[in-house]
């Protein structure tokens, strides 16, 4: 087990420069250039775009310029900190730096009319994860749903608009749902289930548990279905997509572009699958009925995994004391799974169609180009749900049928060709497999495999699956992510991951998810790759602080910067608390006494 | 039908012009061969018949083999390898504009073959040794499609029936088309050995770096050196007097790992004055790097792979860009 030990992070605020906290002496420096003849590390910016500098405490010294803010800690013995770098919109107003004026471990930055303050508070992981979560709870979940945040005012918080829009609300729900799962297990087993934050935990998750399992429940299909999302009362729902607006026990398609060209607004489902009260009331309390939903369809693979997974812990963790809640998953997930089968394998939206993108099918897999560049990837998914819904209903009957079939139809045996056939798909149009990626594709395949190679006893098939899994090790590991990394280790425990990086990931992680450019198109210390067509990439992983802020399905070495981002959007917690609690439940870190 | 590979195997003025001769007769049929020293003598011999050539080549209807200088035969070193596709590749820039995605070669040159290839920009092999189509890996997951069999014949023996009767295509195109079946090949898994140069091209590496410590312009002599090796010229001498009793001063570039060694650094080819460095990992673990030198202005950082060779150009403000070994 890896000890985490408190760590410097980076605190941010921006200010007008005649705001009363911003101390007088900032504005009396007369800024001389730092002489960095023989500077033994890579400086951000060229050396003679440096104009000034400070020194802080412990020989910290502060390099400011015309692209941004360096910070050089000499006395480290931390690689990865000898060198950070501050940039616009981030944490700086402006790149262009006209004074600095350090101040012990913090540093003032005058940057034309507006002023930062950088504050590097050393705290520790769990301490993260907390601040990390209730800035979430405060900013970012809605009705329990925890994805992103948009902001009217860049940089204010509070200025967040009340609702939001996100294809992927039962994936990222998930993912912060299993957070707050792990979370309360650890806390429980360290505390006990009576400390109140053991019973906040608890409560987080099983928040977070319901709202996914609301997704489950909400479109009111019989025949059994998950929702993308949904949106309530006068909330505007976005143009991008199909949505079903519900009217007694019917669902009416709204009109959109795309239901429009599909020809299906106007066109009424049943709608009378009962959503059971305990999930109503996220938006019953708030004063909406079931005729106030509009729910998203079109849902893909994405989702479904999301929702196996946290249905699988949520029976483990939550579902013991909890038989209420145990029900509703295990309802959800005979239902989900009945629906697959009864649909060919593929995802039916109330037309009957497939969805563009949740296809387990032979079909999709012989019949499309993308299916067969895909059908490693989603073959094994068919399986883990299966294989999960015996596992969380402790039946057997169709779903073990089912589960048989598909292995003497080959399914198994499709996963290990996964990288042959990504790298044949990639090559044929001249690019190189991580410029190709789909980077949520690496989530998923870690979530997938992950459960088949814990659940899986007969020593063949986890032998495919271990192959399955390390045939997506080259995307999985580059990227340093522990909550990648502890689930290909738990998956394939004879392979090695890098804790140190892992550790620097904890370690990088900002003391908050709101969004802001950063300054990555002329770093002089980092190379960025020609391309063999595809996108950009730098030649290394820079610290997290230093590159967009994303959810997990984002190329980390991406060298895009995804647009100016002025710091009106707030993204959720849960990639950090993910990794964190994950790897504390699962004994990979622990904090330091 | 499996479509016929028309390759000129003999290197001669009438060979040649019988191919060429043959695809003024046949609109369809399509000619393979001649490397970049065979495309460069017939030049300095035969202006006009290697204008004709060029032209097939820019109609599409003549494809070269763009691989080795000249066809190398037998195990060569990496760095030999990388100078050998380098010159090649920029040799069909240069005279013809085009670049191809496969590489041709008679056998598997050395086990860093697949990361040199894939790192050259190509997307496949051709190896005439190879007869079955296979994945082949190098030591640090580099991975390219080796072509198997196929169907050649020679543009010299074939006669008006035969050529009426049969589609003929390139190896080119037959290569790249593997791409697009479903594939169900065999991985080939070459292990990682420690090349050596040979004691000629050390020193001709070291002459490399020495022009950049004292500001040499050479890359032409230095070129020049390389090709005459590749065709069997002693150049120790020459290389020798290149370097004039000097040394390399290890210091002018650092690396802060032991286990990463510097095994290039030159100017680049276009003569823009930017450098070229290409490292390699040899412990077998991924690192991250800070690569040092002042001399140009430059300092960065790199994530490496197990037994990967990089390549970075570092330009005259010490910019650094993460390059193809073809530059």
């Amino acid at each position: 087990m890896t000890v985490l030990k408190p760590h410097v992070s980076r605190k941010i605020t921006i200010m007008k420069k005649d705001d009363p906290r911003v101390p007088k002496a900032l504005f009396e420096i007369k800024s001389v250039a730092p002489d960095l003849e023989g500077f033994p590390y890579p400086l951000p910016s060229k050396k003679s775009d440096y104009t000034c500098f400070a020194e802080g405490n412990n020989s910290v010294f502060w390099y400011g310029g015309k692209s941004g803010l360096t910070r050089y800690d000499s006395k480290t013995d931390c690689k990865a900190d000898k060198i950070m770098f501050f940039s616009a919109c981030r944490h700086l107003a402006d790149n262009k730096i006209d004074a600095l004026l350090a101040e012990g471990d913090n540093v003032w930055a005058l940057t034309g009319d507006e002023v930062s303050y950088i504050e590097m508070p050393t705290v520790s992981c769990e301490q993260k994860a907390d601040i990390l979560h209730e800035e979430t709870k405060k900013y970012v979940q809605r009705r329990g749903m925890v994805s992103q945040k948009d902001l009217r005012i860049p940089r204010d918080l509070e200025s967040r608009y009340p609702y939001a829009s996100c294809d992927n609300d039962g994936l990222f729900t998930s993912g912060y749902a299993m957070a707050e799962m792990f979370h309360y297990a650890t806390l429980r087993r360290e505390l006990g289930e009576d400390h109140p934050k053991t019973k906040q935990a608890r409560a987080d998750a099983t928040l977070g548990c319901e709202a996914c399992l609301l997704l489950m429940y909400i479109h009111g299909r019989p025949e059994g279905f998950i929702a993308r999302s949904y949106h309530v009362g006068e909330e505007p729902v976005p143009d991008d997509g199909h949505f079903y607006k519900r009217q007694g026990d019917k669902a009416i398609c709204v009109e959109t572009t795309c239901s429009k060209k599909s020809g299906r607004a106007g066109e009424e489902y049943p709608a009378g699958y009962p959503i059971p009260d305990r999930l109503e009331k996220l938006y019953r309390d708030l004063g909406y009925t079931d005729d106030d939903v509009t729910y998203k369809a079109d849902t893909s693979s994405d989702e479904v995994t999301g929702h196996f997974l946290q249905m699988r812990y949520a029976h483990d963790i939550l579902g013991p004391d909890d038989p209420e809640l145990d029900e509703l998953i295990k309802d959800a997930a005979k239902r989900t799974t009945a629906h697959i089968i009864k649909g060919g394998f593929e995802f039916l939206e109330s037309s009957g169609k497939p969805t563009t993108w949740a296809k387990w099918s032979r079909n999709y897999f012989e019949n499309d180009d993308i299916g067969y560049c895909d059908a490693p990837l989603n073959a094994s998914e068919m399986l883990m749900f299966l294989k999960l819904t015996m596992y969380i209903t402790g039946e057997e009957g169709l779903w073990k049928e089912t589960y048989d079939k598909l292995i003497a139809e080959g399914y198994a045996e499709l996963g290990p060709k996964h990288f042959d056939r990504f790298f044949q798909c990639s090559t044929a149009g001249h690019l190189a497999p991580e410029e190709d990626l789909m980077y949520g594709d690496n989530t998923l395949a870690v979530l997938t495999f992950w459960q088949l190679c814990t659940l899986e006893k007969d020593e063949k098939l986890l032998e495919i699956y271990r192959n399955a899994f390390k045939s997506w090790k080259g995307t999985i590991l580059r990227e340093h992510t522990p909550g990648f990394d502890f689930m290909y280790k738990m998956g394939c425990p004879d392979e090695e991951i890098d804790m140190e990086k892992d550790v620097d990931w904890f370690n990088n992680f900002e003391l908050s998810r709101l969004c802001g450019s950063v300054h990555m198109s002329d770093r002089h210390d980092v190379p960025r790759k020609i391309p063999r067509g595809g996108d950009r990439e730098v030649s290394a992983l820079l610290p997290l602080a230093e590159i967009p802020i994303s959810k997990f399905d984002r190329n980390p070495f991406s060298d895009v910067e995804f647009g100016y981002q002025p710091g009106t959007c707030v993204e959720s917690c849960y990639v950090f608390t993910y990794s964190y609690w994950l790897g504390r439940y699962f004994g990979f870190i622990s904090e330091e006494e | 039908m499996m479509k016929k590979i028309a390759v000129l195997n003999e290197f001669s003025i009438e060979a040649v012009r019988d191919a060429l001769q043959k695809l003024d007769d046949f609109p369809k049929l399509i000619v393979n061969g001649l490397n970049a020293y065979q495309l460069n003598e017939i030049e300095s011999i035969d202006p006009i018949l290697f204008g004709a050539i060029g032209k097939r080549i820019a109609d599409g209807r003549w494809f070269p083999e763009v691989g080795t200088w000249c066809g190398e035969k037998g195990k060569i070193s990496e760095a030999n390898l990388i100078k050998n596709i380098l010159y090649s590749a920029l040799y069909f820039k240069d005279k013809f504009g085009k670049k191809f995605r496969v590489f041709h070669g008679e056998t598997v040159y050395n086990n860093a073959l697949a990361q040199i290839v894939y790192a050259a920009e190509f997307d496949a092999c051709y190896i005439k040794d190879e007869k079955e189509a296979v994945w082949l890996d190098s030591a640090d997951d580099s991975r390219v499609l080796v072509g198997g069999a196929l169907d050649v014949v020679d543009i010299n023996d074939i006669d008006d029936d035969f050529i009426n009767a049969n589609e003929f295509g390139s190896i080119e195109d037959e290569v790249i088309g593997l791409y697009s079946q479903p594939l169900d090949l065999k991985t080939v898994r070459l292990g990682y050995e420690i090349s050596v140069p040979t004691e000629t091209e050390s020193l001709l590496l070291e002459a490399e770096k020495l022009a950049v410590q004292n500001g040499d312009k050479i890359n032409e002599e230095l070129g020049n050196l390389w090709l005459g090796l590749f065709v069997g010229d002693d150049v120790k001498e020459d290389a020798e007097k290149l370097i004039g009793g000097r040394s390399f001063d290890d210091k002018m570039l650092t690396v802060d790992s032991d286990e990463v060694e510097l095994v290039e650094m030159k100017y680049a080819e276009d003569e823009s004055g930017d450098v070229v460095i290409r490292l390699k990992e040899t412990a077998g673990k991924e690192k991250t790097l800070f690569v040092m030198c002042d001399a140009l202005n430059a300092g960065f950082r790199c994530q490496i792979l197990p037994y990967e060779l990089q390549t970075f150009r570092i330009d005259k403000d010490g910019f650094v860009t993460e390059i193809f070994i073809t530059e």
